[in-house]
């Protein structure tokens, strides 16, 4: 399974990104593997319609659970459309933790 | 000539100056005043008369699903982020779509229709025989106004004189109001907000290449700030409205100062003279 986080730099090390429609990052986690890979959000400097564009990356990507700070009303009805689970932890959390507390909590995953 | 009304900050009495500026001119020429603040439309509390009022629609797109490839070139294409694909389907946030009608003209398999979607009203309101009210009213939840604003115009050809009154802000409704007026009248007050908000609406207006002057309303006469702004920048200050209890009940009551106060009709009258005069327009 596929996890997405928001991420404010390519690294598991990095900080979870609070916004997630302007994330810089967004990572992919494979529960499988346990691999990060990192895309760049090549959509978080356009005016407006940020939210479902970023929306639909995540989608691309297969996420069954996406892992972020806070999501907006329009991101969050294309993210529901698709069923993926919306999981909101605090910008404190490196990506790394993020995804093992995650883990930790949801052993069956 | 076609004139707007505009402030940057709201509150400083655009509807005021539009109203009693139009009730002015509509002694002498034919008149329409036009009420493009579609969000919040309020011309109509100054004037009575017969209401005639028609829907204005906008384009929406729907995608035939037999036929979508789910491709995303439309979702690509889209820069409001108004389409998403999602596993085998596509949803459209109708909320977001701007009806550029893009999307319909980049799917490759031809899967995209257009439907009329009801965005909002106009109102004409007959107030006598030289004036003509036309509102535009846009409906509750529609993101842009734009497209009532456009068809509250489309007749403006058809008057001697209108008078705009702009939504305020210096966004996209502010800028489709003024883009094709002759001149400006940037309504301002002597605070702080009106100086910061008369400055956005000025470098917009500057922008959209329409010539501007101001009106202060509520002049308490010490104004000096507003006053160094228009003379750094070649402004000129067409009237000054003072703070006057008097006309604050009569605004207040719903009424028209000028109205009640002929030398303030022959002022506006005057100030479109002015305005005309610069533009050696004939009356």
């Amino acid at each position: 399974m596929k996890i997405c986080i928001t991420s404010k730099e390519e690294s598991p090390e990095s900080r979870v990104e609070k916004s997630f429609g302007r994330t810089p990052f967004i990572a992919v986690y494979d529960t499988e593997s346990k691999e990060f890979n990192f895309i760049e959000n090549t959509n978080r400097n356009l005016a407006g319609g940020v939210g479902p564009k970023t929306a639909q990356m995540v989608i691309n990507c297969g996420a069954k659970i996406l892992i972020t700070g806070m999501i907006g009303e329009n991101a969050k009805n294309v993210i529901d459309a698709a069923e993926i689970r919306i999981i909101t932890v605090s910008d404190e959390k490196t990506i790394k933790e993020a995804v093992s507390d995650f883990e930790k909590e949801n052993p069956a995953n | 000539m076609k004139i707007a009304v505009a402030s940057g900050k709201g509150g400083t009495g655009k509807t005021t100056v539009a109203a009693n500026l139009a009730l002015a001119i509509s002694e002498i020429v034919n008149t329409s005043l036009i009420d493009c603040d579609v969000e919040e439309p309020n011309l109509h509390i100054f004037f009575e008369g017969e209401v005639k009022s028609v829907d204005e629609f906008v384009k929406k797109p729907r995608v035939d699903e037999s036929i979508c490839t789910l491709c995303k070139e439309c979702a690509e294409f889209c820069r409001f982020g108004a389409i998403s694909i999602i596993k085998e389907k596509v949803l459209i946030s109708d909320e977001l779509c701007h009806s550029c009608g893009g999307c319909r003209i980049v799917c490759p398999a031809d899967a995209i229709s257009e439907i009329d979607v009801a965005i909002g009203k106009i109102s004409e309101i007959r107030v006598s025989d030289k004036l003509l009210l036309i509102e535009g009213r846009l409906n509750p939840g529609q993101p842009a106004g734009n497209e009532i604003i456009k068809a509250s115009k489309k007749d403006s050809d058809n008057f001697d004189a209108v008078i705009f009154d702009a939504p305020p802000g210096a966004a996209c409704p502010f800028i489709e109001t003024i883009s094709d007026s002759d001149y400006c009248i940037l309504v301002t007050e002597p605070t702080p907000f009106g100086l910061h908000d008369l400055k956005a609406a000025y470098e917009t207006g500057k922008v959209a290449d329409v010539p501007m002057g101001v009106v202060i309303n509520r002049s308490t006469g010490k104004d000096d700030d507003i006053e160094s702004f228009c003379f750094k920048n070649n402004l000129e200050v067409l009237m000054k409205i003072p703070n006057d209890l008097k006309i604050a009940v009569i605004q207040n009551n719903g009424g028209l100062f000028s109205v009640e106060f002929p030398e303030w009709k022959k002022n506006f009258l005057n100030l479109y003279e002015k305005i005309a005069g610069l533009y050696g327009v004939a009356l």
